[in-house]
């Protein structure tokens, strides 16, 4: 436990080191997050409601996809990437700690430093120059905390798998940036998937990603009812479940295939 | 003079070779950005398309036009990708020391930095690029004559320039503090959303700023403005919408680049290591 | 003539010292304490056409960035520097012109290409015209076993063949001055040898200048005429290079073999560092005593059959050198 902890801090110190890329980080996300405000405000200049949503909710909508998103902090897909190209994963399979816990433990410090210095940051300054709301209710307060952590698992455990891919398509290039692409589209994330047309709307509906921004942010601005948040959250479940044993299974074969061929 | 001329060509023309056989050592790295940079693109695209079908036009902007320009905007981000990514990893050859190789070479430092590469990458981002923009012109009905196909190509090399001049000039930042990798991204946003979306969405102080200020505007919102004859808003004491700019401002700003980098490279360069 | 001249030549910069830890790490974000760093200090020598010169010092010294303000990629804090006449950092191209560089650490070569497209690049970007081209290639390619591998992309390369082809890269616009860092470091005896005679050769079929920084001491003896030796930043010693190993090395070594085995001997002149059955080494102290007076010595107590005796050594010496 004592190694998850020293990984998670070492992580911490690192991204504090920075200290110009934390400023510039949070600066620029911001800029974006104006961009953004002003389609939207764009857009809805003519109408008040689209797709159930009314600008209010849009500008929120964004603004959180944004802060989300500089908390999701997957690292361990390039992380992976790049212990496997340059041969240490298997020194690295060699220390006294789970391998896999470690990239998290990393990725935790990381999430921890992020959400502090950008998301909080960004929150506050959006709050007070846009029109940011508050949670619709109260009592969706637990759920979100519980959706936006599962959001998580669901995104990290796909990390550690597409990582994991890097032993079979290493010539390929790092297939993570392909990943996090189809992710950004397909999540929700630059616009909900309730602006799509419906047919593809219900097909997205079957895979893990609109899982991941979604369910959270359509919980907060009260798009999603409780009721149907609670189900949501059960389909989280599930592909979080589902991918940990996916992750489990491929990480035991990848370990016996290194141990076997030396990395 | 025409000595100059032909000498500076022929390192130009051998090293591009050079870096493109590089490239073609290690083709089979680029699969992972042949999927994904269309993708990006065309869901891009395909996002405005949603939006716009709704409200029908974009602050009197047709998909059409939108598309033209979007399409417009993305090949000339190719061309920069093509020949000058480099611009983007200015900390990397700062921290490596990497301009040592050329500092004792007697050519100018920045030309020799400006012809190392040649990025295959690039063409992911012209292909889909020019479909789109082929897309939006037939739904303009744009017309090819010989002046409008002059304007495209001079526009594009300004854009390219201008594009270009940013990069180097926040990249050299690092000549100072080290870390100026921040910025690429900014920039690579900030470009995104300037160059494929119609500035006319922001307020004008918005457009203002990234018009003069940092002359991003330039890169395809203006000349779009010109050749589709679609005024931009913004009114100045000489007509602005006008194509002509474009490479105007792409050959001073990239001068103002290099002139910048120099002076970060002769004060501040320390080289790396012992 | 003068070529090389370097006057009161500084170099400081500033480092930035951070602090430990976590909590550091978060102080780091607000202030940073900045320290100067003085890796020149006034450095003033002058260097001749045609010599080659040994330029030694301790990790730290100050040879490496002496050289790159030599070449014109770091700019010195205060103080001159003229190469032919002219400043490095003025005048970069054309100094550079005239200017071959090697470092051992950092490569030149374009890393996936044939070791010969470097080359054809070189002879573009210097202008070097083509049968000037075709004949310093060919004499290149012979004198440093070129034609095995040139065909051979540089990241392929052993670390011998990628030295040599540094080298010739340096050479292919025949330049008058060279420039070496560390060019032998991590190679094989072979390789060793046949750099050193390359070095010799182009000194002597084209008076070229060389300046040489080698850890290896082995380098600078069979190489060197004179040695300029820099530590902390500042020129400790600089002559002839017999002189200043004579000077600074206090011993030099006596290998005996005696008539019968000794275990002893009791001359005061002599310390033994190694007996074995009959034969003896020991070292003397060639500032108080000749070798001739040594020997006489020994002989007195010992019959001695046969006996070397061995120059100052030049460890010994720059060891000293660095220890003063």
């Amino acid at each position: 436990m004592q190694a998850y902890i020293y990984k998670m801090k070492m992580k911490m110190q690192v991204s504090l080191t920075y200290r110009f890329e934390v400023f510039a980080v949070v600066i620029t996300r911001f800029i974006l997050i104006l961009a953004n405000v002003f389609l939207w405000k764009c857009v809805y200049a003519d109408q008040n409601s689209m797709n159930g949503l009314n600008l209010e909710q849009m500008i929120t909508y964004s603004v959180l996809s944004a802060c989300l998103s500089s908390m999701f902090q997957c690292g361990v897909q390039d992380t992976m990437n790049k212990d496997i190209r340059k041969g240490d994963i298997a020194l690295l399979m060699m220390k006294p700690y789970s391998l896999l816990g470690a990239y998290f433990a990393e990725d935790l410090g990381n999430i921890i430093v992020k959400t502090c210095n950008v998301s909080l940051p960004i929150l506050i300054m959006s709050v007070i120059i846009f029109h940011v709301s508050a949670p619709v209710t109260i009592t969706v307060i637990p759920l979100l905390f519980l959706s936006i952590f599962l959001g998580l698992m669901i995104l990290w455990f796909m990390s550690a798998l597409i990582g994991m891919l890097t032993f079979v398509t290493m010539e390929l290039g790092n297939m993570g940036v392909l990943k996090d692409t189809i992710v950004a589209i397909l999540s929700g994330s630059m616009i909900p998937l309730w602006f799509f047309p419906e047919r593809i709307e219900n097909i997205l509906m079957m895979t893990p990603f609109p899982y991941t921004y979604q369910t959270p942010l359509g919980l907060y601005i009260g798009r999603i009812s409780i009721q149907e948040g609670f189900g949501q959250i059960m389909i989280q479940i599930f592909w979080v479940c589902l991918l940990a044993a996916a992750t489990g299974y491929t990480w035991k074969k990848v370990q016996k295939s290194v141990m076997v061929q030396g990395g | 003079m025409w000595e100059s001329i032909k000498h500076y060509f022929s390192v130009f023309a051998f090293s591009a070779k050079l870096a493109l056989q590089s490239e073609l050592e290690y083709s089979s790295y680029l699969v992972c950005w042949l999927f994904m940079i269309p993708i990006q693109i065309f869901s891009g695209i395909y996002v405005l398309k949603v939006i716009m079908e709704r409200i029908g036009t974009l602050n009197g902007w047709t998909f059409g036009q939108v598309a033209f320009l979007y399409g417009l905007g993305v090949f000339s981000h190719g061309f920069q990708d093509m020949f000058f990514i480099q611009t983007r990893h200015i900390e990397y050859y700062v921290i490596q020391g990497e301009f040592d190789r050329m500092l004792l070479r007697p050519m100018g430092v920045f030309f020799q930095f400006c012809i190392g590469t040649v990025n295959l990458c690039g063409i992911f981002d012209l292909v889909p690029g020019a479909i789109i923009f082929w897309y939006g012109c037939k739904e303009v009905g744009f017309r090819w004559t010989a002046e409008n196909a002059f304007l495209i190509i001079v526009v594009i090399i300004g854009a390219t320039l201008i594009q270009a001049a940013i990069y180097t000039i926040t990249g050299s930042i690092a000549f100072w503090t080290k870390k100026s990798s921040v910025f690429v991204g900014v920039n690579l946003e900030l470009f995104d959303k300037t160059t494929q979306w119609p500035m006319v969405i922001y307020p004008k102080w918005f457009i203002r700023f990234f018009s003069f200020l940092i002359p991003m505007g330039f890169v395809s919102f203006y000349p779009v403005c010109g050749l589709l004859g679609i005024s931009s808003g913004i009114d100045m004491p000489i007509p602005i919408d006008l194509a002509i700019w474009t490479p105007l401002v792409g050959i001073i700003w990239f001068i103002g680049a290099k002139t910048f980098f120099n002076r970060g490279l002769r004060k501040k360069y320390e080289s790396a290591g012992s | 003539m003068e070529q090389i001249v370097l006057d009161h030549v500084v170099k400081e910069y500033w480092v930035t010292k951070k602090k430990k830890g976590l909590r550091g790490a978060l102080i780091n974000l607000i202030h940073n304490e900045k320290v100067k760093v003085e890796a020149v200090k006034g450095i003033s020598y002058t260097i001749t056409k045609g010599e080659i010169v040994g330029y030694i010092g301790p990790n730290g010294a100050g040879k490496s960035t002496t050289i790159k303000m030599m070449s014109g990629i770091m700019t010195p804090t205060s103080g001159q520097i003229y190469i032919n006449g002219m400043s490095p950092h003025d005048n970069r191209k054309k100094v550079v012109k005239d200017l071959g560089v090697v470092f051992g650490q950092r490569t030149q070569l374009y890393w996936d290409l044939r070791l010969g497209e470097s080359f054809e690049l070189l002879k573009r970007i210097y202008k070097v015209g083509d049968e000037q081209y075709e004949s310093a290639l060919k004499e290149l390619t012979d004198v440093l076993d070129l034609a095995g591998f040139i065909d051979i992309p540089v990241r392929q390369l052993s670390l011998g063949q990628r030295m040599r082809g540094e080298l010739a890269a340096a050479m292919i616009h025949s330049p008058d001055i060279l420039f070496l860092d560390e060019p032998t470091i991590g190679l094989d005896i072979d390789a060793k040898h046949a750099i050193r005679n390359f070095i010799l050769e182009i000194n002597k079929r084209k008076d070229v200048t060389v300046i040489l920084t080698s850890h290896d001491l082995d380098d600078v003896m069979k190489l060197c005429n004179r040695l300029i030796v820099i530590n902390k930043g500042q020129v400790v010693e600089d002559g002839p290079l017999e002189d200043i190993v004579t000077r600074m090395a206090n011993y030099r070594m006596i290998n005996l073999e005696l008539a019968d085995p000794v275990t002893e001997i009791h001359s005061h002149m002599v310390e033994i560092v190694k007996a074995e059955g009959r034969k003896i080494w020991c070292k003397f102290d060639h500032h108080l005593y000749t070798a001739a007076e040594v020997i006489a010595d020994i002989g007195k107590e010992v019959s001695i059959v046969d006996l070397s005796v061995k120059e100052p050594n030049i460890e010994d010496a720059v060891a000293n050198i660095y220890h003063c």
